[in-house]
């Protein structure tokens, strides 16, 4: 190495230390702040130790009564839902992905049309009710199954793929479905892992379309559930009511809500992370 | 094999799928029929027995103060049984947080799932949906229940019209003269001041406070005054009481001398904008005041105790506010609430009086079914008038939540039980009467003291809540955006006041002020207001 | 006469016939493929084409209770509205002025940190840091904005706290009109470019890594390695990105903008969400939401589809 690019590399070093600290400032912060009282926080303006810990913002938000179903219905939803979506967003993208394929660029044209154009939140609405999945976990997963922009990454994916592969593989009278299976599956753990990822962190988000789907509150995610705990009862009311001034929750709750939500997708990350170094498997496939 | 395998069950899915398609197609025939048949029902029955007959109510209550808070089911809830027993009914109740409300309101109605029983927040929205033909005139049914019609003054009876048709009942009962002026009296003793009684003075006080270290630590770090604005850029918390000494208020219109008068280019906003404008340009106001635009962060400035004058609720020596103050602040200041300032043409106002916006209406689809529309009218009567359910409705579960003590009832400290596991009473808590000392249960004599000083100095409010925008106005929100941004601009000095008239011009011109005020005109006149 | 058209004719079905026998050919050798496609094609015309329907509420004056259907038709009424709308200059000129800021220093940020975490070769260094950068991303605007004004309020600020101690004037980063664009794009890449760059790391451990030992062999230098063998590896990648970024030109992220601006700066950050929002949204006014919607999308498409032609030049097209 020249003495110019280990001066490049210390350079990327640092400049990669400091945007490091400039996410994780702003974290720390709130994780300083939940464990403080609201008081102190007011008092003190700028918390970065608590003079005193105190677990109240935690016992607040865990002591609801929905919590832990709200959990578990997430739980339910990322999981399944990821699972779907990626056995549906795989099977669209492989064939597409073929370049001789009759018809695919029809296909994919109908696919990312719908990327731009949408109905609106009411014939959307309508749709899931007639479905029959009001107030179902299904509305929750269902409705999101195949993610053109995710479809496309992951087409764009298979592409790049030695067709020398599937060739030979075709040769040996493997059928489509052994392909895909055997032979594409193992080569795409790094997509997978990354559409993957997409979609858990998007129906762990989410909450919106439980907002319109799920009327039953032992149904909602922990993102609504904690939505709301964190703007406060933003009461409907606002002409001359001394109650709404009541009801807002102060800023060590509402910065415990995000460390509820944030912690628990935080730790899939790094078990996904080993799949980006699987390039190195495809290259001795290659070889 | 394998490759039949996946065959199978890819022809399975599609089979599935499509099994998905029909069966929506089916569902929608069992709903109409369903539909049809309840529609049809009940008129058979109803010349039969009436009142045997056990209906369904849904019921959207954006009403109660803790939205947030889910609604239990039914055998967990003794209020909605008590409700549903005395009624013999069944209340499907929904709640909804503001943001949510209305996205949720609007699918429901898209699909024809329309609540029999609806709360809104205001006027104005309450009419939106019913030009939508969303929901019913109430006229013919209230026939029905006098009690219901005694129990709230004709002036809150009033604003319940629309186009000469009653199209709500009366929601929740406003509170006047909630926030008031409070003043640092340590400061002002310190630095031998007397409280202000005009805008001069204010001013005086507020640069004193501001300069003259009145809390004699050496630094400077105090301020005369904090305020706010909202979202849409309205001077608020406290700044909406600057201009009310001049006798006018942003984006407000009243009739004076049987005229419309629209504030917002009434040569007394500009005096105004020149007072507020010199107040902030003196330099006298927390710098954070652009930040802020809810409640909680005007306290925690009156926690932290280093702005001596604020306009802020009456309840703000109640225990729980005063051990914020010493916590946060150190010290509990003397805070002491004093009258609003007199303007210099006599105006004594601290704020309009409550104006009856808030009302439950009741759809089209329940009224079509007369009988059904009745026993919601009767719901909504009971709720208001039932003095026997009345302490339940308010204050919650006896025994618990409240006791009954000789006749009177009583709230039970917080203390004494889990308060977030009895949340959901504040569900039922909006028929609560303004003035039930009871329900506010106030533990410092100056609270009471410092709402009847602030009740004095209230104006009358009988136009601005009533006026709706008209929906064929194109112009009114970008309208409203421009003297929301020119307010400010002069307020701050981002735009000087010499350039009034060119403002005014513009708003007859390009926005076409004159559609407003024909609009607002022909309401008031409808309305009787204006001759 | 007749022979002739009998002999057209016997040759016009047989072209038909053969043309026939090569579609079922066709299909038939892919039908495997045409199989796995059945459940996608059902999912993207039952839950996008079918509520699709909906945008017909672009040319009508929709009212709740009459439904989509019955609303009486106001032909382009919404969209001149709009289109002749007193803000329509202001609000278009700041959804694009920050829409370009945002695709210049936005659109490749995730990229440079991409590339950047590719040449870290200690492994727990390098996970460390990708874990901490794509924190923000599950921060939402609400609470951004809160810590903004923990940071940057102009009088108990951080910020404006330690320029008071120094006697120097306080910055108004929160109100100045002048300020909330930089505001936007910063925080917009502080939230996203962890996150982003996963993406393109998914694509740099796709390349192969036989292509950097030959060129190490060959002694070529790392910015060679550089620009000949990783940029090239992830350039389909990067289209790609562009492309569908393009689609959404006229979506400036209406959270953000809604959460950070105000009154004060209103004037350099009203974008078209917000209008709409105002407009349409509040107002029960679903028509003007709708056509403003459709416009939007019209142009995104329309730019999706000279993309792709330009990107077919670089083999980068997605279809």
């Amino acid at each position: 190495m020249s003495a110019a690019e280990r001066l490049v590399y210390t350079g990327i070093y640092l400049v990669l230390i400091s945007i490091a600290v400039v996410c994780v400032f702003p974290f720390l912060y709130a994780l300083s702040v939940s464990f403080t009282s609201a008081s102190e926080v007011t008092r003190r303006g700028i918390v970065l130790i608590p003079e005193h810990i105190t677990l109240s913002a935690y016992y607040e938000i865990l002591g609801s009564s929905l919590i832990s179903n709200a959990y578990k219905v997430s739980l339910f939803v990322t999981v399944a839902g990821t699972f779907l979506n990626i056995f549906f967003t795989m099977i669209t993208a492989y064939p597409l992905a073929r370049k001789a394929l009759p018809g695919r660029q029809v296909i994919l044209l109908y696919i990312i049309f719908t990327m731009m154009f949408s109905g609106g939140m009411i014939p959307h609405y309508l749709l899931v009710k007639e479905l029959g999945l009001l107030d179902s976990v299904w509305a929750l997963i269902v409705p999101g199954l195949i993610s053109a922009f995710n479809l496309i990454i992951m087409k764009g994916f298979f592409e790049q793929l030695p067709e020398a592969i599937d060739e030979s593989a075709r040769i040996d009278g493997a059928g489509e479905v052994r392909i895909l299976m055997s032979i594409v599956l193992p080569l795409s753990m790094p997509i997978i892992a990354t559409v993957g990822l997409f979609y858990a962190v998007g129906h762990w988000n989410s909450f919106f379309d439980a907002i319109l789907y799920i009327q039953d509150a032992n149904k909602y995610p922990v993102q609504l559930v904690l939505r709301n705990i964190l703007l406060g009862a933003t009461a409907i009311n606002n002409e001359n009511l001394p109650e709404v001034n009541d009801a807002v929750n102060p800023i060590s709750i509402q910065m415990a809500t995000v460390m509820v939500t944030t912690l628990p997708i935080l730790f899939v990350y790094p078990f996904l992370q080993k799949h980006f170094t699987k390039g190195v498997l495809l290259g001795s496939i290659k070889g | 094999m394998q490759k039949r395998h996946v065959y199978i069950l890819m022809l399975v899915m599609s089979i599935l799928l499509s099994g998905v398609l029909a069966g929506c197609g089916s569902n929608k025939n069992n709903e109409e029929k369903n539909t049809v048949e309840t529609t049809e029902a009940p008129k058979k029955e109803e010349v039969k027995e009436e009142v045997i007959e056990k209906y369904k109510i849904s019921m959207y209550n954006l009403a109660g103060f803790r939205p947030t808070v889910p609604v239990l089911p039914i055998d967990k809830d003794p209020i909605r049984q008590m409700i549903e027993k005395a009624m013999n009914i069944e209340l499907d109740m929904s709640v909804a947080t503001n943001d949510q409300a209305w996205d949720k309101l609007n699918v429901l109605i898209a699909s024809n799932q329309v609540p029999d029983l609806l709360y809104f927040n205001d006027r104005a929205n309450a009419i939106k949906y019913y030009n939508q033909g969303v929901t019913a005139d109430l006229d013919e049914l209230l026939k029905h229940t006098p009690d219901l019609m005694g129990n709230f003054d004709p002036s809150r009876w009033e604003p319940m019209k629309y186009n000469g048709k009653t199209i709500g009942t009366p929601g929740v009962e406003g509170v006047g003269g909630i926030n008031g002026w409070w003043i640092n009296n340590d400061w002002l003793k310190k630095l031998n001041l007397k409280a202000p009684t005009t805008p001069e003075e204010l001013l005086n006080v507020m640069k004193a406070f501001t300069f003259n270290d009145p809390d004699g630590n050496g630094k400077n770090d105090t301020y005369g005054f904090v305020g706010g604005l909202t979202k849409d850029g309205v001077l608020g918390l406290g700044m909406d009481k600057l201009f009310l000494m001049f006798g006018v208020k942003p984006n407000y219109v009243d009739v004076e001398d049987g005229k419309l008068v629209i504030h917002n280019i009434d040569p007394r906003m500009k005096e105004a904008l020149t007072f507020v404008n010199s107040v902030i340009s003196a330099n006298v106001m927390d710098p954070d005041w652009v930040t802020m635009n809810v409640g909680l962060q005007l306290d925690e400035k009156m926690y932290k105790g280093k702005v001596g004058i604020m306009v802020n609720d009456w309840r703000r020596l109640e225990p729980e506010h005063v051990k914020k103050m010493q916590e946060i602040g150190g010290s509990v200041p003397d805070w002491t609430a004093i009258p609003p300032m007199k303007g210099p043409r006599g105006d004594q106002i601290l704020d309009l009086k409550p104006f009856q916006s808030s009302q439950w209406a009741i759809s089209k689809n329940a009224a079509k079914d007369p009988a059904k529309a009745k026993r919601i009218i009767e719901l909504l009567q009971y709720l208001y008038t039932d003095k026997e359910a009345y302490p339940y409705l308010a204050y919650g579960v006896k025994g618990v939540t409240w006791t009954d003590e000789g006749g009177q009832a009583k709230l039970t400290p917080k203390t004494s039980y889990d308060e977030k596991e009895y949340d959901w009473k504040y569900h039922y808590a909006f028929v609560r009467r303004g003035n039930d000392a009871a329900y506010f249960n106030f533990q410092n004599p100056k609270t009471a003291e410092t709402h009847a000083l602030n009740l004095k100095y209230l104006k009358d409010n009988n136009v601005n809540p009533r006026l709706v925008p008209d929906p064929s106005d194109t112009l009114a929100v970008d309208r409203e955006k421009y003297m929301n941004e020119m307010n400010l601009k002069f307020a701050t000095g981002k735009e000087s006041l010499s350039k009034w008239d060119d403002y005014v011009q513009t708003l007859q011109d390009k926005f076409k002020l004159n559609v407003l005020i024909d609009n607002y005109t022909a309401q008031l006149k409808n309305d009787g207001i204006l001759k | 006469m007749n022979t002739t058209t009998l002999r057209q004719s016997r040759k016009s079905s047989t072209l038909i016939q053969t043309s026939l026998y090569r579609l079922i050919r066709v299909l038939k050798k892919n039908l495997p493929l045409y199989l796995f496609l059945v459940p996608g094609i059902i999912y993207f015309t039952l839950f996008k084409y079918v509520p699709m329907s909906g945008i017909v509420i672009a040319f009508k004056q929709f009212n709740l209770i009459d439904g989509i259907w019955n609303s009486p038709w106001v032909g382009f009424g919404n969209f001149i509205r709009f289109f002749e709308g007193v803000y329509f200059w202001q609000i278009m000129g700041n959804t694009l002025v920050i829409s370009f800021y945002k695709l210049i220093f936005a659109f490749p940020a995730p990229i440079i940190l991409a590339l950047m975490l590719n040449e870290v070769r200690i492994a727990w260094f390098k996970r460390m840091i990708q874990t901490v950068t794509y924190l923000p991303h599950f921060i939402s605007w609400v609470i951004i904005y809160g810590l903004l004004i923990v940071f940057m309020a102009p009088g108990d600020g951080l910020i404006n706290g330690i320029l008071k101690e120094w006697d120097l004037p306080a910055i108004s980063f929160l109100t100045e009109p002048s300020m909330i664009r930089t505001l936007l794009v910063t925080t917009d890449i502080w939230q996203s470019a962890g996150w982003g760059a996963i993406i393109y790391l998914a694509a740099l451990a796709g390349v192969d890594p036989s292509l950097y030992e030959a060129a190490v062999v060959d002694g070529a230098s790392k910015w060679r390695q550089l620009w000949h063998i990783t940029l090239p590896g992830i350039r389909t990648v990067i289209m790609l990105m562009l492309i569908l970024r393009l689609s959404h030109i006229l979506d400036v992220g209406f959270d953000q903008v809604f959460m950070m601006s105000n009154a004060l700066n209103r004037e350099n950050s009203d974008i078209i969400d917000t209008w709409v929002y105002r407009v349409g949204l509040q107002e029960l006014q679903f028509g003007i939401a709708t056509a403003v919607g459709m416009f939007k999308s019209i142009i995104g498409f329309a730019l999706v589809l000279g993309a792709n032609q330009l990107a077919k030049r670089f083999d980068g097209q997605i279809w």
